[in-house]
């Protein structure tokens, strides 16, 4: 399908009342998690993984996009109204956002946020839009060698930027790899690691194993600390002033172009994420303003710059999301998770072959993001009354949805105690310091990678320096090790100045 | 107390990998390739975590961050009097024994008791308040799954549920 043409037919379909109806329902759950702190998009996305198995695939993207676009505006409002980031994106927006919100500039701040999100998400997916055939004609040149060598540059990269002990991360990635391995093998047949339990032969379910990972495990952190009440603070004004927000970012408009682009291009280095593009784009944006004594005091700049790199930051990371099928952040990992259970291949195949489901999402971001930051200014002050909901309700809610959910995907009670395991084990991890993201990016992306290392053996002959002697694995080799040896020199240098 | 959990933590990772390692080995050549390769160096970096749970001074080396020069790992500031060990034990007793009464009676049982157990023993809310929340967790649990999507939720072997 050629690329006008996907755009066209995913542009129809977007309007068709179903699928206006699913992002719709996508964007008020995206906003209700964004303005619930503690709980992610992404504990949203997984627990919608199980609901949408049934679906057309285009219709299930449409959901999935609702949420992705409207959570990080949703975030916000908590962040401006009660200082509390909705999500880890929101942050640096309750910088200036919360100052205006107690001189009484509540309204206006969520004008800006509103108009900076929606724009901030349009201009990342007008460069996504321009690089797709630049991709499409890249991928042109991949071969099995190429993608396995991609596969490891990107999970490395993820693993440098997911910080912390690096070696944690990379373990966490062996270990999804390994989990992937479980069940039938796709060269030869033969069954691994089942202890000839029937269940294990098809391998481990990717709807338990998310569930698990990201929802479960949130449920039990949040008992684990034992907050009552996520936010305490009032509302303080009225929201008035919201045009004049709209206008701000239109007057500083410099700075939302700089913010944008930031977040763009942090979104597409994979798993860097969102909650860095909002810091270093409100960073840039106090370096290169004229006034950078007003950062932090309820300035509108603030605002701008962190909204909009938020929003632009999705356009970014679903280039290698679905460009390459290397997730570019925690919720793209979950996407490709969607992707799976759609029966579609992540990777250049889906750009290649599923052009019109890359559209779909792209189209439905933009409408999330019309109707999130629309429906988010009038329902504001109702939307934020979320974040005061106690934690006590909020977590039986989640569970009981996830363990239903794990269950409901084949009817598999053993699924549901999978998603148990997954749950505390993805706890274990967190708490001793293991980023969770490497072992699920693993486990996506652990056949993919056995199915290209055979492939490009059979394609060489069995040569296994096949990955050195074509210039692009090699460079994508040499990338990586350059990826993973940066940090430590960097820390190197940082020791000595110290000293 | 944490530093002992890290280290058996990081021993279970160890023996996790090494046993799918060994097991692996059972395999013919092309079976075993990808998970041999990928749990050999899987073990490596278990064993160098589990060295840098026991030597702080091998851990230093490997906790980098490109991004920031300020300190990597804070921990959450834990509310007044609250206990960890006790949040602990209730997150463990709670989905352990929701699991369990899932599989033994059902949905139909178990969310409504367990959601009911937490909202009102763990969470302390009063007795209208846990009540409304759990019929409505039971109604949308039951309407959204059973009504709309159809699906036949389990009945638990209790009451001739077949896993």
């Amino acid at each position: 399908m050629g690329l006008f043409e996907a755009m066209t037919v995913a542009l129809f379909k977007a309007f068709e009342l179903q699928n206006l109806l699913y992002v719709s329902l996508g964007t008020i759950i995206g906003l209700v998690f964004g303005c619930l702190p503690g709980l992610s998009s992404v504990v949203g996305l997984s627990l919608l993984l199980p609901l949408t198995f049934g679906m057309d695939p285009m219709s299930g993207m449409f959901l999935y996009a609702g949420v992705m676009g409207a959570n990080p505006f949703g975030g916000s409002i908590s962040a401006i109204l009660i200082n509390t980031p909705g999500t880890a994106v929101n942050v640096a927006t309750c910088f200036d956002g919360y100052p205006m919100t107690q001189r009484g500039e509540a309204g206006r701040a969520l004008g800006i946020s509103a108009t900076a999100s929606g724009l901030g998400a349009v201009f990342g997916l007008v460069i996504l839009i321009l690089l797709i055939p630049v991709v499409r004609q890249t991928i042109m040149l991949f071969g099995p060698p190429e993608f396995l060598m991609f596969i490891l540059f990107g999970l490395s990269s993820i693993v440098v930027a997911s910080r912390g002990n690096m070696i944690k991360g990379l373990l966490g990635g062996g270990l999804g790899m390994l989990v992937a391995c479980v069940g039938r093998s796709p060269i030869t047949g033969a069954i691994r690691f089942s202890r000839d339990i029937q269940y294990f032969w098809d391998g481990i379910e990717l709807i338990p194993f998310v569930i698990g990972m990201f929802a479960l495990s949130e449920v039990i952190h949040l008992t684990v600390t034992g907050k009552t009440k996520i936010a305490t603070r009032k509302i303080e004004g009225k929201i008035s002033g919201v045009w004049e927000g709209v206008k701000d970012v239109f007057r500083y408009k410099l700075c939302f172009f700089r913010s944008s682009a930031i977040g763009t291009l942090i979104g597409i280095i994979p798993g860097i994420g969102g909650a860095t593009a909002n810091f270093i784009a409100y960073t840039v944006a106090m370096q290169t303003s004229r006034h950078p004594e007003k950062f932090g005091t309820g300035t509108p700049e603030g605002v701008v710059a962190a909204e909009s790199a938020n929003n632009a930051k999705e356009g970014g990371s679903l280039l290698p999301t679905v460009g390459f099928g290397i997730p570019g952040s925690v919720e793209m990992a979950v996407l490709l998770g969607a992707f799976i259970l759609h029966g579609l291949v992540p990777g250049p195949l889906l750009i290649k072959e599923n052009l019109d489901i890359v559209w779909a999402i792209i189209w439905g971001l933009v409408i999330s993001n019309v109707l999130a930051s629309t429906f988010g200014l009038l329902a504001a002050k109702i939307l934020v009354r979320v974040s005061f909901i106690e934690v006590s309700i909020i977590i039986p809610v989640v569970a009981a949805i996830s363990l239903t959910g794990a269950y409901a995907n084949r009817g598999s009670i053993i699924d549901m105690l999978m998603a148990v395991i997954f749950g505390f084990f993805s706890y274990f991890m967190r708490r001793n310091g293991f980023p969770v993201i490497t072992l699920v990016i693993g486990f996506v992306l652990g056949k993919l990678a056995e199915v290209s290392f055979f492939q490009s053996l059979m394609v060489s002959r069995g040569d296994y320096f096949v990955f050195f002697k074509r210039p692009l694995p090699l460079t994508l080799f040499l990338l990586l090790l350059v990826v993973l040896v940066l940090p430590f020199i960097r820390q190197k240098g940082r020791q000595k100045e110290s000293s | 107390m944490k530093k002992k959990e890290g280290i058996v933590f990081s021993a279970l990772l160890c023996c996790l990998v090494g046993v799918a390692l060994v097991s692996s080995f059972s395999y013919n050549l092309k079976t075993r390739m990808v998970p041999v390769i990928v749990g050999s160096g899987s073990l490596i970096l278990s064993v160098m975590i589990l060295l840098g749970e026991l030597i702080p001074r091998f851990r230093q080396l490997f906790e980098v961050d490109l991004f920031t020069r300020d300190k990597i790992v804070s921990r959450e500031k834990l509310p007044g009097k609250w206990d960890e060990k006790k949040g602990l034990s209730i997150a463990v007793f709670w989905v352990l024994l929701f699991a369990v009464l899932l599989f033994l009676a059902g949905f139909n049982v178990a969310v409504p008791v367990c959601v009911l157990i937490y909202v009102r023993a763990f969470g302390r809310q009063s007795w209208p308040a846990s009540l409304t929340v759990t019929a409505m967790v039971w109604v949308f649990i039951f309407g959204l799954f059973q009504i709309i999507m159809d699906y036949k939720l389990f009945e638990g072997i209790l009451f001739g549920g077949i896993v």
